[in-house]
């Protein structure tokens, strides 16, 4: 047959893209997981704690800026998936928003339980007013990559709260506005305008310009 | 492009979320201006830095992840003995006597 000519040639060209095609065909679904875990499917559950921990844990981390936080909240989200699947509702969100939406309810309790030891920000507070985390001179020729790391996450916790929320999902977790609005409960366009303000308070509290000089372009 | 569509636009230049052809406006107007060339050299040391800050904190995850795992098995266990109406609280089996 004339039209299966040139299959061999696409097959080539595209068989990177076919076989994640047909990886993701064969994953189960996180609904077929949820609903195997609740009859006690433990293969499943743990299927979908591998795929999801990880966004639950890092979201927790860099909003509350506490190891001990992070860890607490991603054990109680999943403990509230084993006990109550039910509360999921699949057509209104994809599970991991779902999630990510369970985790920042409890990072916002546990914080505000914490609240005499975790200084946030008020809503309106202006640039200026931000912490300086910076000196005027080239702050990272001498920082090691765990001293910048450490540096930038100091100022991801500086910034307001609701900044920081779409700070984290949409600059970190490259998350789009879409799912985080659906995470956050809010219109598409609020995730925009909060996005825009927050990165740039978080750009200008880096100030990353003082060290910039001696990187090159990397885009072309 | 001009420097304002540039500055709206720098973030997704970066990140690669922009379209192709703003993409390469954006790569081509920071080459031919020194100041939105610096600004795209701020954008690309922040998404660097955010990066290192993901890489940083999924090793953390990785390990909290581990020590997780047991205690959430357990209580799946639990959740699946006490849910099982063979073993529900206050069932009684039912145990056939013959009794001629």
């Amino acid at each position: 047959m004339e039209g299966f000519a040139p299959l061999p040639l696409i097959r080539i060209k595209a068989g990177w893209k076919i076989r994640v095609l047909m990886t993701k065909l064969t994953e189960p679904s996180d609904i077929e997981l949820l609903r195997l875990s609740a009859d006690g499917d433990e293969p499943a559950f743990l299927t979908l704690y591998q795929r999801h921990y990880g966004l639950v844990y890092r979201f927790a981390l860099l909003m509350s800026g506490s190891i001990n936080i992070a860890e607490e909240v991603a054990q109680e989200v999943f403990l509230s998936l084993i006990r109550d699947a039910s509360g999921y509702d699949s057509e209104r969100a994809p599970l991991p928003s779902y999630l990510c939406g369970m985790a920042r309810n409890q990072v916002r309790r546990l914080l505000s339980r914490e609240r005499p030891y975790f200084q946030l920000v008020d809503d309106d507070t202006d640039v200026e007013r931000l912490p300086q985390l910076i000196t005027q001179d080239d702050p990272f020729r001498d920082f090691t990559r765990n001293e910048m790391i450490r540096f930038v996450r100091q100022a991801v916790l500086a910034l307001p709260a609701h900044y920081r929320e779409v700070v984290v999902l949409c600059d970190f977790e490259e998350l789009s506005y879409a799912d985080a609005a659906l995470i956050l409960d809010c219109p598409i366009g609020t995730v925009n305008s909060r996005l825009h303000r927050g990165h740039a308070l978080l750009l200008k509290s880096c100030a990353f310009s003082k060290v910039t000089s001696r990187q090159p372009l990397l885009l072309e | 492009m001009n420097c304002q569509e540039f500055e709206s636009n720098a973030r997704e230049i970066v990140r690669e979320q922009s379209e192709v052809l703003e993409h390469a406006e954006g790569v081509a107007h920071a080459k031919r201006c020194s100041h939105c060339a610096e600004r795209l050299r701020e954008e690309q040391s922040l998404w660097l830095a955010t990066r290192a800050v993901l890489d940083d904190t999924s090793d953390q995850a990785n390990a909290a992840q581990r020590r997780g795992e047991a205690a959430l098995l357990t209580v799946l266990r639990q959740q699946s003995v006490s849910a099982s109406p063979a073993f529900s609280i206050g069932a009684r089996p039912v145990i056939w006597r013959w009794e001629p």
